[in-house]
């Protein structure tokens, strides 16, 4: 198993007005392909810049982060999109799905902008991807008629569209109630037990418990790797 | 992704937000709903003269020869003398060569009261004066009337019979056209008319007229006009010690349609040079004699109509300006309310391009759509318009409607032109979104 995510010296500096705000600062780790890390912190530790950075939506001021051996900060804009559809799979706090389509065609989606995927497959392999997450029964249900579980488990599916090494979760039970939140989290452990890479951001110590290796982060840099 | 995927996602977007997109489609059906009024209206008018003229008044063969800034035909100036007449019939090619001109100081009558509103006129044409009813002129002591003058009789009669007033709603009716009703036309054709005018010697004379045929009702031909035969002329100028009669305006016509050119350029010489025509010499260099054939009058009057169209066109056009600025603006609310959802299709692997694709498709719909429907609210309009105008333009009684198809084409790419246009900023803008920064927001 190699290095699926590699960072070397990675530093993000913002300027806001005259200021300098010093994001990440020298951040060396590397992630191994079928790993499940979670990366905790205090808000203002850096997680959330560390998270952009690992989903390809940003490059680092200074430094290297490869991903699937990549390194990013060479990538053009378009490229970037790129891996994120084939490589990423994101899943959010809040959920975000288009609520005007129904469930499967939110799946259908990035299959849509990645092109990787036959047209004529990706409708059924929505399909079993919202099985496989136990919502057989709901693909035609906008995400307005689903249960805040029920989206994030559409979210999960829609993650998995275009079978990406990563799955990049930032605070996926954070809209959730605690039995809710158990379902998703042992999901994420089912997916990982498949050999799928995931990286949990979060500051809740209970979701973090379900990884095998935790990355502490405070004031940008890491100052823990915990491996259970 | 495919045009055919963006379409289907930007038309369930659409359709999300039914009353704005019906808006701001509505906008684009107004613009070009005018403009395809107009241009319906436009060529409607345009055909219906042209008909006219090509069916009715002037064959392909024929070369009309009048002064500069006559109206069609019928000029004022009386300059085209017999002896001009005469030399026209002897170019070789040429067919015939008749004159039309005014009797002078007319006056007509019907039963001892005076047709107010009609003009005589001379022709030695027999087909230049399309009929609906009888005969052209023949012989002195006959004459064909306007389709005006004929109702104007009619009501006469029919009102002395039955004794009721002249200006009788029903019976104005019952006597529109009256050349085209056997049963009016019968009692029409036969009647007597007198006609007072002065003679070459300027005497005032006084003739009976037969009535013989009732000149074609439409709206193109003046239907005041009447018409009779040369023994009526009274016009005469003195050219080079001569008295000769002179006449508005000349018709030859050809033989054979490949001599048009060669005769034309004839007439042409024959007319510019200062010493062999009494036309010329009359005009001296003060007015232009112009000769054209059917085909330039076609192309003198499409051109004109033209300008017309383009004019009226560039009017409808600032409405459909205004629509494109309503869809830009329904879709810069549209990138802005969908920001996050933007954060979440470039998170989920969507390019720049990609993006761009989708909101221009959505505007393109818009517009696509407005067009359609403007094409098809605009024929539906000019059938009001025609309408609208004809009530308003005296004179004008009727405007065929037109298919345009061409331009039915022409607005439904200028939507998709307009759509693109419209929606161009707004893609832009939603193409450079951060995906970060769209992710946060609320």
């Amino acid at each position: 198993m190699g290095a699926i995510v590699s960072a070397q010296g990675v530093s993000k500096i913002y300027q806001m007005d005259s200021v300098q705000v010093v994001a990440l600062d020298d951040v060396s780790f590397s992630i191994e392909d079928g790993e499940f890390v979670a990366i905790m912190g205090p808000s203002g530790s850096g997680k959330s810049t560390l998270m952009n950075l690992i989903g390809c939506l940003d490059k680092p001021t200074s430094g290297t982060i490869s991903i699937t051996s990549t390194d990013i900060s060479r990538l053009s804009d378009r490229q970037l999109a790129r891996l994120r559809g084939s490589q990423i799979g994101f899943v959010f706090q809040t959920f975000n799905l288009i609520p005007r389509i129904d469930a499967l065609a939110n799946v259908m989606l990035p299959m849509t902008f990645a092109g990787k995927i036959p047209p004529k497959e990706r409708r059924h392999r929505a399909q079993e991807l919202l099985e496989s997450v136990g919502l057989g029964q709901r693909l035609h249900h906008l995400p307005s008629e689903l249960s805040g579980g029920e989206r994030q488990r559409v979210a999960i599916a829609r993650a998995l569209a275009n079978d990406p090494k990563i799955i990049l979760a930032d605070e996926p039970t954070g809209n959730l109630d605690t039995k809710t939140g158990k379902t998703i989290l042992d999901l994420f452990s089912e997916l990982n037990r498949q050999g799928r890479t995931i990286i949990v951001v979060t500051h809740d110590a209970a979701v973090a418990s379900y990884a095998r290796r935790v990355l502490h982060l405070l004031d940008g840099k890491i100052v823990g790797d915990e491996r259970r | 992704m495919s045009i055919r995927e963006a379409f289907t996602l930007s038309w369930t977007n659409i359709r999300a937000h039914k009353l704005r997109n019906a808006l701001a489609i509505v906008s684009v059906t107004i613009g070009i709903a005018a403009v395809i009024a107009i241009v319906t209206m436009t060529t409607g008018l345009q055909d219906a003269l042209l008909d006219t003229l090509t069916k009715d008044l002037l064959r392909a063969n024929m070369i009309t020869v009048n002064v500069e800034g006559s109206t069609g035909l019928f000029g004022t100036a009386q300059v085209f003398s017999s002896r001009d007449v005469e030399y026209l019939r002897k170019i070789p090619g040429v067919k015939t060569a008749d004159v039309i001109g005014r009797v002078r100081g007319d006056a007509l009558y019907f039963n001892n009261r005076r047709l107010l509103d009609a003009t005589t006129r001379i022709t030695t044409s027999k087909d230049l004066i399309p009929l609906d009813a009888g005969r052209s002129v023949q012989t002195k002591g006959e004459i064909i009337i306007g389709a005006r003058i004929a109702e104007t009789i009619c009501r006469r009669m029919i009102a002395e019979e039955r004794q009721i007033p002249e200006n009788d709603e029903a019976l104005k009716e019952e006597c529109k056209s009256p050349g085209t009703k056997p049963e009016l036309t019968q009692r029409l054709l036969g009647q007597s008319l007198k006609l007072r005018f002065l003679g070459t010697d300027g005497q005032l004379s006084e003739d009976e007229l037969r009535i013989v045929g009732i000149v074609k009702d439409s709206q193109f031909i003046i239907g005041t006009a009447c018409y009779v035969g040369p023994d009526y002329q009274g016009f005469t100028e003195t050219i080079d010690g001569v008295e000769v009669p002179v006449y508005s305006g000349v018709i030859v016509s050809v033989s054979d349609l490949g001599q048009l050119g060669a005769v034309k350029k004839a007439v042409e010489e024959y007319f510019n040079n200062p010493n062999s025509s009494d036309a010329r010499k009359l005009l001296g260099e003060e007015k232009k004699v112009e000769i054209n054939t059917l085909e330039e009058i076609i192309n003198e009057i499409k051109k004109s109509f033209l300008q017309f169209t383009a004019f009226l066109g560039a009017i409808a056009l600032v409405a459909l300006l205004v629509g494109m600025i309503g869809v830009m603006n329904i879709m810069l609310i549209t990138v802005k309310e969908r920001t996050r959802e933007i954060g979440v299709m470039k998170a989920t692997g969507a390019t720049r391009g990609a993006v761009l694709k989708l909101f221009l498709t959505e505007s393109t719909i818009i517009c696509v759509v407005g067009a359609v429907l403007g094409v098809l609210f605009g024929m539906f309009l000019s059938v009001w318009f025609i309408k609208l105008t004809v009530a308003l333009a005296q004179g004008l009684r009727e405007i065929p409607f037109a298919f345009v198809p061409d331009w039915y084409l022409i607005a439904v790419l200028t939507g998709i032109g307009v759509g693109i246009l419209s929606g161009l900023y707004p893609a832009w803008q939603a193409a450079r979104v951060n995906p970060i920064e769209a992710l946060r927001y609320e």
